[in-house]
């Protein structure tokens, strides 16, 4: 750095510095509280119209002789069993196509984020999240240009985690969900790759997280990916954790790998 | 500078996302005003900035990982939004930039906080651009690579961007000398 960049450089540090420290710390605080507590309020008041329109559609269906099964898909928040630990039904109307599966216990209680194409579900009090999203569009590993993947493509490019030192990745096999052609795979992440999991259009930034998802180091991705046919984009779903770092990690994988196959024989595509 | 990774990794570290984001506000807010007031041109619209940010930060919190993805959102939300004021004050009207040689700061009593007002002033008057890489690079102190990345712009055009604001920074700063 020249003597006109630092200068610059600490110009623009003593400029922010001032800024910053005449700051009202306490009113800026008030309006944060402020702002989650009227995020909450949102939050509490879509989930209880969401539950009652499910309930609603069911109650219909049942009144007209329709299958629960048929059924028009609703947003996915947990149904009327979700407080119990039976698994929670979710309908993932924003996926094309649409699916409905049926969920661990604990993603009633997860804190869920919800975007164009895409569910994700954190639970709340452990390391487990689970994630769905219909892949229209990402960034490969090393890429700069975004890209729209088809089912082999994505295979590849998860395949490509080990091959490009991001990771290691294990237990590749081919199955079916639903009758339709899948890929499931580990992929435990030593490094990160921003909008390497899923952006919303070809024209996103891909470290943007509003509209292109990462994938973090130090997590495991036990990942299932299936094939849509070339009119639609393929299907990636995951449960990852971060326990394989941990002394149990062993049985951490097992319990976590047999719970993404649990709720993957339930999934049914619309 | 951003660094919290010890601190993320205390004892103290809030689990619940209220709590975490009302912790990573306490530690990263005057920071974050600082680069806000450096992108854009009041001190209202920085606090906005910042507010929406921690907001959408505390919407999305799900979604991210780790303490560099919390960081690095809410740096990144601070220029998005920032970008996002500009183009929207552009349209509404003809944006002015003053003319060179009527720094505010030209009666400054300091030499040296003048020089350094002066500076300021000439990133202010960049192209928003050419401003958003002076700011990236030499405040968040982030690689051409980076700002390439969180810019959606390839380094080759960060590199021309900065070398014709450091230019630009240069003749401005002889002009008033």
């Amino acid at each position: 750095m020249n003597e006109f960049t630092s200068a610059l450089s600490a110009a623009l540090h003593e400029e922010a510095e001032e800024i910053a420290m005449s700051a009202d710390l306490q009113r800026a605080e008030r309006q944060l509280q402020e702002s989650i507590r009227s995020v909450d309020r949102r939050r509490r008041v879509w989930v209880a119209v969401a539950a009652a329109a499910a309930i609603l559609v069911v109650a219909a269906g049942i009144t007209l002789g329709v299958r629960p099964e048929a059924a028009p898909p609703t947003r996915p928040v947990p149904t009327a069993t979700s407080r119990s630990p039976e698994p929670v039904a979710v309908h993932a109307d924003h996926l094309t196509p649409p699916l409905t599966v049926q969920l661990p216990h604990w993603v009633a209680s997860a804190d869920p984020s919800y975007y164009a194409n895409g569910y994700h579900y954190d639970q709340r009090d452990g390391d487990r999240a689970i994630t769905l999203f219909s892949v229209g569009y990402m960034f490969p590993l090393d890429a700069t240009k975004i890209a729209h993947p088809g089912y082999a493509a994505l295979v590849a490019h998860w395949k490509a985690v080990q091959t490009q030192g991001y990771g290691t990745v294990s237990d590749v096999a081919t199955t079916t969900v639903d009758g339709r052609p899948a890929t499931t795979m580990t992929a435990r992440l030593s490094r990160g790759a921003d909008g390497f999991a899923y952006c919303q259009s070809a024209t996103d930034v891909r470290t943007d997280p509003d509209t292109c998802t990462a994938v973090y180091p130090g997590r495991t991705y036990h990942l299932a990916i299936v094939d849509q046919g070339p009119a639609a984009p393929p299907t990636l779903v995951w449960e990852s954790s971060t326990t394989d770092f941990t002394s149990n990690a062993t049985r951490s994988r097992a319990a976590i790998a047999a719970e993404l196959a649990t709720w993957l024989a339930t999934m049914r595509f619309h | 500078m951003r660094g919290t990774d010890d601190q993320w990794g205390s004892v103290d570290a809030p689990r619940s996302r209220g709590a975490a984001v009302t912790w990573l506000f306490h530690l990263h807010y005057r920071r974050l005003l600082g680069l806000a007031a450096l992108l854009v041109d009041d001190r209202g619209t920085a606090e906005e900035i910042v507010q929406d940010a921690f907001e959408r930060l505390y919407r999305r919190w799900g979604a991210l990982r780790s303490p560099e993805a919390a960081l690095a959102y809410l740096d990144r939300s601070v220029l998005n939004g920032a970008r996002s004021r500009l183009r929207r004050r552009f349209t509404e009207r003809s944006y002015r930039l003053p003319e060179a040689g009527t720094s505010p700061s030209a009666e400054s009593a300091s030499v040296d906080r003048r020089q350094r007002d002066d500076l300021v002033t000439a990133v202010r008057q960049l192209p928003q651009r050419q401003r958003e890489v002076i700011v990236l690079r030499y405040y968040l102190d982030l690689s051409e690579d980076q700002i390439a990345g969180w810019l959606g712009v390839s380094p080759g055009s960060v590199k021309k961007h900065t070398s014709r604001a450091k230019t630009a920074l240069q003749k401005r700063m002889e002009a008033w000398a």
